[in-house]
């Protein structure tokens, strides 16, 4: 009988869900090697035979587009053109980057800004934090004063819509998921800006504005319709 | 409460800080060997509802999962170590360093400071100091009947005698960091030393990666007023939106009240 209603508040909670990735995207605007998610809903059967799509289940996704590359000069800026991912050595073990944005400690560890040692292929390479110019050829290749150290991990993974999303923003590999060989392209001097557009995610929000009113207004309906019934 | 009410604020909020730095890094436009800061943003924990690919209750498998963010917050700040452009003032006592290091100065209290600021002057005793009367603490002291200096671009100071010879009387030393983005600004243009910087090495200047010296130069700061006004127009349009998520959230929030009468 009162279906309806329930069906109205799941959709106010989907769109309210929607509105709160919406606002972590455009939160993280200017967040490097920040990756927007992306609000996904689908219907569901619930078995019984019943009108459309029973349950509304919403989901999130990480779209890996692409974010623009801004230049900084700085010698450990990397930035990554293509798809793919740095591998970061993290007490909860290895996770995934995009943020390009390392320096080197004293003891000549090239770690992320917060401090978490990069992957490198093999034994991790040792660069001499006072021994001149170090380069990184596009595919990970470290030089410096034009001798190899090592070459940095890059990796993909063979499903991108499975990726999980730990506290740091940096990413793990689901169940079931894993990697993969990379083409990805290291560049130099660079760092990736988010990919988050922001009129995008205005149209997102205004989008999702409208269907939680519309879902609202649609409850009220049904509440009055009851109303009237019980008069 | 809904959640996008303080995601939203966490945007606003690192915005705000964002507009600071730039509006200093624009402040100083023209100090001399002032080196711009940058903010870096991270984002803050995820929650998650479903981890993708695990099976529902139906059978089927989650293709998505459900992980919502809970917005930004600012990870820390960095020196940008760029060279700035060296400009020609004429002055003998003006240095800049091209290229990476720093001069090492002497305050009172007897603690070391790093500056790229090479406007030195003489004192009393014929020691170069900054504009504050710190002491550079490279011992080179020019005698008081000197008619003129000269600086190699490797920091050895001479000066012209009454005899028309050139003596020297020091060098000038410049001091690198592993780590120079990790120095901290101790404002006067004056850099300290961290833990994550490591110990300053003395360098002879223009060798083993240290810069050269340019006597009768200063080097500008490497703020480029374009880049910081296009990144405050950036900060103003982001802290707008942001406002505007918290505007969507909380009109969301007053049609649920309304809903019950």
């Amino acid at each position: 009988m009162d279906v309806g209603l329930y069906r109205m508040v799941a959709a106010m909670r989907n769109n309210q869900q929607r509105v709160e990735i919406v606002a972590s995207n455009i939160a993280n605007a200017e967040t490097i090697g920040f990756k927007r998610m992306l609000h996904v809903a689908h219907g569901q059967r619930s078995g019984a035979a019943g009108p459309g799509h029973d349950l509304v289940v919403t989901g999130s996704a990480v779209d890996l587009q692409q974010g623009i590359m801004s230049h900084t000069g700085e010698p450990f800026d990397l930035a990554l053109d293509g798809a793919g991912f740095f591998l970061v050595d993290t007490p909860e073990g290895e996770v995934m980057t995009r943020s390009g944005m390392f320096q080197v400690t004293t003891a000549g560890v090239l770690t992320t800004d917060d401090g978490f040692p990069v992957a490198w292929e093999g034994t991790r390479g040792q660069i001499d934090p006072q021994g001149g110019d170090v380069s990184f050829a596009g595919n990970g290749q470290v030089l410096q004063n034009g001798q190899p150290i090592g070459k940095l991990k890059l990796v993909n993974v063979e499903n991108a819509g499975q990726l999980v999303v730990d506290s740091a923003g940096r990413y793990r590999l689901g169940t079931g998921n894993q990697f993969t060989d990379s083409e990805v392209t290291v560049n130099q001097g660079f760092l990736e800006r988010a990919n988050v557009q922001t009129v995008d995610e205005l149209v997102e929000m205004i989008a999702a504005q409208r269907s939680f009113d519309m879902a609202s207004q649609t409850f009220r309906l049904i509440s009055e319709s009851y109303q009237r019934l019980n008069r | 409460m809904i959640r996008s009410l303080y995601t939203a604020a966490s945007g606003m909020k690192a915005q705000q800080l964002q507009v600071d730095t730039i509006a200093n890094n624009i402040a100083n436009v023209n100090t001399a060997g002032f080196k711009k800061s940058q903010l870096s943003f991270r984002s803050l924990l995820y929650q998650t509802y479903r981890e993708p690919g695990l099976p529902l209750a139906n059978n089927q498998s989650d293709v998505s999962g459900l992980q919502i963010g809970s917005g930004t917050e600012i990870a820390g700040s960095r020196q940008l170590m760029g060279q700035g452009l060296l400009e020609g003032t004429g002055n003998a006592l003006d240095l800049a360093i091209e290229g990476p290091g720093f001069f090492q100065v002497q305050l009172p209290s007897g603690e070391l400071r790093f500056t790229r600021n090479g406007a030195f002057r003489q004192d009393a005793e014929g020691r170069l100091v900054t504009a504050e009367g710190y002491r550079l603490s490279d011992n080179v002291a020019i005698p008081p009947d000197s008619l003129g200096i000269a600086i190699s671009p490797q920091g050895e100071v001479r000066s012209l005698g009454d005899d028309n010879t050139l003596a020297s009387v020091g060098a000038i030393r410049v001091y690198t960091f592993a780590n120079p983005s990790g120095l901290k600004a101790m404002g006067g243009n004056y850099y300290s030393p961290t833990a994550a910087t490591g110990d300053a090495e003395a360098r002879l200047a223009a060798s083993q990666g240290a810069g050269e010296i340019r006597q009768h130069s200063l080097e500008r700061s490497n703020v480029e007023t374009v880049d910081e006004l296009v990144a405050l127009i950036v900060a103003q349009r982001n802290y707008e939106v942001n406002s505007r998520a918290i505007r969507v959230s909380d009109e969301m929030l007053s049609q649920v009240t309304q809903l019950v009468q």
